[in-house]
């Protein structure tokens, strides 16, 4: 794993930021998403791309807030200015003494075409930087219809950083004109950084992905362990689990614990928690196992809607009703710490760390299980936008699942995803053990499916060409051929991998990564 | 007429969601297809070049209004399809060919912009080793790549060939080729064309004479050829493009 770490994926976001800075025009911007997710690095990579273009115009500023008290907040301000050799074009450092002249600053800084950054900014939501809204406010509302530079603001904090520039009592309320939500990166970079980073293969693709999602943070983390067993799959996962999560000096072992006390309250992590251990679960198995908790499904709507922590899975062609929905994690980390790794890392407090990797295995498998199904989604959909001709699909690909009344005729089927114009809809069965494909899993997906048939959504698709696809993470070449001649579609990570490499463009030039990359401590 | 390094460059890159990279990227590897071009074809676009990216295909604006305004659908660090997309715009500036006017040779005419694109490729990928564009990092080691992508494109065409090129123009003598025929037949001059100005690279300089032949004035393509021979005659060659390309494709 000697690969030098590199800015990875985005290219959308880091194009969009970079098409809007180039306007000329001022702007106030905003870059949200989870703790980890690369904000900072998008916004100090457009700023180094910018200055490539504008080498001798390009005056870029970044300070980052911190909530101990207004004198050394107003401070370090102070000292951001300097070290960025724009004191004159602020005003001179020295006159910045009060919230207020930091506001006054931000607008000088701005109107000399300064793009201004302030990371952290969800920090202003309470405490000694609690008035600076109102201030920054005034001065925004100046530099509207300016030439050149730019003010945006970085907040990891969801809730907070929604109550600080959209909630219709916020001083900010209505003044973001360029506004960014940063999501996980696709499976595409996924893939790329697994590749260079030494998880070249399709189980450890998975686990990676089990522990950390599509977080840069994290991968970049992972990618710099020099401790790892480069070795069989078990003796290597122990290893990873035990380097990130497990030991004292882990660089992750207190990391689901920061996520969840900074976004959240106790009674969300008990309605979090709940979810986590019951995998995916309905509303009222949910309610059932928090009896203690009567406002529970008030707590659930918000991990779902402002939170999007939960998942919230609709069944096809169904009614919107929540009533037929099933909750899931949605964060791929959160699912991981809080089904496993919080207890992991609660027992290795007395027992040696890699006794408990070691124990760790098996449930980390199942979280592999829910996690793979997610991956074969999300790589089904990213493979038909991208315009591989594997399966184009008209719809977003789903899973099915009948009501829990029907417990007599059950209907389990992993993937349904279809299309309208070619008439085609392909059924799914993902297995994170290609052996588990067997005789039997293979008939009881076809008779899921037949039910499904008969269901009134499944009607529609009684005509159409029907592909039944097997889904693991690699497929032994013997099993493939077996089943493909008994007209199986079988698709493995490798396939995929390939899929969203291949896009015919060609091949992709080098980029030239901001070093200076810094971020939340 | 030559292009170098220090010659302005007519080339304008609009602001857009161009992906992860900068502007001036863009702007080298734009630069290094123009060069290639304009000293092969001998000749100089009368205006500005504005490129903007839009999603789809690439295409130019074609307007009576100047600069020339053309839209990639290149984006991100795909240098090589920026050159094939752009080289392909750039010879219908300098061929004079309306993409938008329908007439019986338009095939000839986007064989020759296609030509001219894959040959841009193969060229860029040799002056990238010795004369790699600043602004784009890692030029150099980029350069192979270039070739590959040409190659691949050609080997398409290859793999999409029908069984005999008379056919195909037969076909056309009964009216316009269009459709999959007409891009099959694209696809085989095309390589045709390659590999006659790859052995004589001076014969590019006869394209550029295509803008003064009026295709609506020839009745067939022998006559086409004909006036296009007239154009691009020069007494310092025995041969020239029109005359090697009638003989190619064995109209008589």
């Amino acid at each position: 794993m000697d690969t030098k770490w590199r800015f990875y994926g985005r290219e959308a976001e880091l194009g969009a930021l970079l098409a809007r800075m180039r306007r000329k025009q001022w702007f106030f911007g905003a870059v949200r998403g989870r703790r980890r997710i690369g904000k900072t690095a998008l916004l100090q990579q457009a700023l180094a791309t910018l200055a490539q273009d504008e080498s001798t115009k390009l005056k870029p500023f970044y300070t980052q807030f911190v909530a101990e008290n207004t004198d050394s907040a107003i401070q370090r301000f102070r000292i951001a200015v300097d070290e960025a050799g724009l004191a004159a074009v602020a005003g001179g450092s020295s006159s910045i003494t009060s919230l207020p002249d930091m506001a006054v600053a931000i607008r000088k800084l701005c109107l000399g075409g300064v793009f201004v950054v302030i990371d952290e900014f969800q920090r202003c939501l309470r405490g000694p930087l609690e008035p600076f809204p109102a201030l920054l406010q005034q001065e925004v509302d100046r530099l509207q219809n300016t030439q050149g530079g730019g003010l945006i603001v970085l907040g990891s904090v969801q809730t907070e950083m929604e109550f600080l520039l959209a909630d219709q009592r916020a001083p900010l309320f209505g003044r973001v004109d360029y506004s960014l939500d940063l999501p996980p990166w696709d499976l595409r970079t996924i893939f790329e950084v697994c590749a260079e980073h030494g998880a070249t293969d399709a189980h450890r693709c998975l686990t990676l992905y089990t522990l950390m999602g599509g977080v840069p943070k994290y991968w970049k983390i992972f990618a710099e362990l020099t401790n790892v067993v480069d070795d069989i799959w078990p003796r290597w996962a122990a290893s990873v689990c035990n380097s990130l999560f497990l030991r004292e000096e882990s660089p992750l072992r207190e990391e689901g614990a920061r996520l969840l006390d900074r976004e959240l309250r106790q009674n969300y992590i008990s309605v979090l928690s709940t979810v986590a251990r019951l995998g995916t679960c309905t509303g009222p198995e949910l309610r059932g196992a928090l009896q203690h908790l009567p406002s529970a499904s008030n707590y659930l709507r918000s991990l779902v809607k402002d939170l999007r922590l939960v998942e919230m899975q609709m069944p096809i062609l169904g009614s919107a009703s929540p009533r037929r929905a099933r909750y899931r994690i949605a964060d791929p980390f959160l699912s991981a710490w809080l089904g496993a790794i919080e207890t992991a890392c609660v027992q290795a407090r007395i027992t040696p760390s890699d006794q408990v990797a070691t124990k760790l295995l098996p449930r980390l498998q199942s979280l592999e299980g829910m996690a793979f199904e997610r991956m074969v989604r999300q790589a089904t959909e990213e493979a038909s936008r991208y315009g591989c001709d594997d399966f184009p699909v008209s719809q977003l690909v789903h899973g099915y699942w009948n009501k829990p009344v029907s417990r007599a005729a059950p209907i389990e089927i992993d993937l349904v995803a279809w299309n309208d114009h070619t008439k085609s809809v392909r059924f799914g069965s993902c297995k994170r053990n290609a052996a588990k494909h067997d005789g039997a899993a293979r008939r009881s997906f076809r008779l899921h499916v037949e039910r499904f048939l008969e269901t009134r959504e499944g009607r529609r698709f009684r005509e159409w060409n029907q592909e039944f696809a097997l889904f693991a993470p690699r497929f032994p070449v013997d099993q493939r051929r077996r089943l493909e001649s008994d007209g199986w579609v079988c698709r493995d990570l490798t396939d995929f991998r390939a899929m969203l490499g291949r896009n015919g463009n060609g091949a992709t030039g080098a980029f030239q990564s901001c070093t200076q990359v810094r971020g939340e401590p | 007429m030559t292009v170098t390094d220090q010659s302005p460059s007519p080339i304008v890159v609009l602001n857009a969601n161009w992906g992860a990279t900068s502007l001036s990227a863009i702007h080298g590897v734009l630069t290094s297809v123009f060069e290639v071009l304009v000293n092969a074809l001998d000749k100089h676009p009368p205006a500005l070049i504005e490129v903007g990216h839009c999603p789809g295909e690439h295409f130019l604006a074609v307007n009576h209004t100047r600069p020339y305004r053309m839209y990639l659908s290149a984006w991100n660090r795909y240098w090589s399809k920026y050159a094939y997309q752009f080289g392909n715009l750039l010879s219908r500036i300098l061929t004079g060919f309306d993409p938008h006017q329908e007439h019986p040779y338009k095939w000839l005419e986007d064989s020759v912009c296609e030509a001219a694109s894959l040959y841009a490729l193969h060229s860029i990928s040799r002056t990238w080793v010795e004369r790699p564009p600043p602004a784009v990092y890692r030029a150099k080691e980029f350069a192979p790549s270039h070739a590959a992508y040409a190659t691949c494109i050609e080997r398409e065409y290859a793999r999409e060939a029908p069984p005999a090129i008379e056919q195909s123009l037969r076909q056309r003598r009964e009216g316009l080729v269009s459709g999959q025929r007409r891009s099959e037949l694209v696809g085989i001059v095309t390589c045709d064309l390659l590999e006659l100005f790859r052995n004589a690279p001076e014969l590019w300089q006869d394209c550029g004479a295509l803008a003064s032949c009026d295709p609506q004035q020839n009745e067939t393509l022998e006559e086409y050829l004909d006036a296009w021979s007239r154009a691009a005659r020069s007494p310092r060659r025995a041969m020239c493009a029109p005359d090697l390309i009638r003989e190619r494709l064995r109209l008589y």
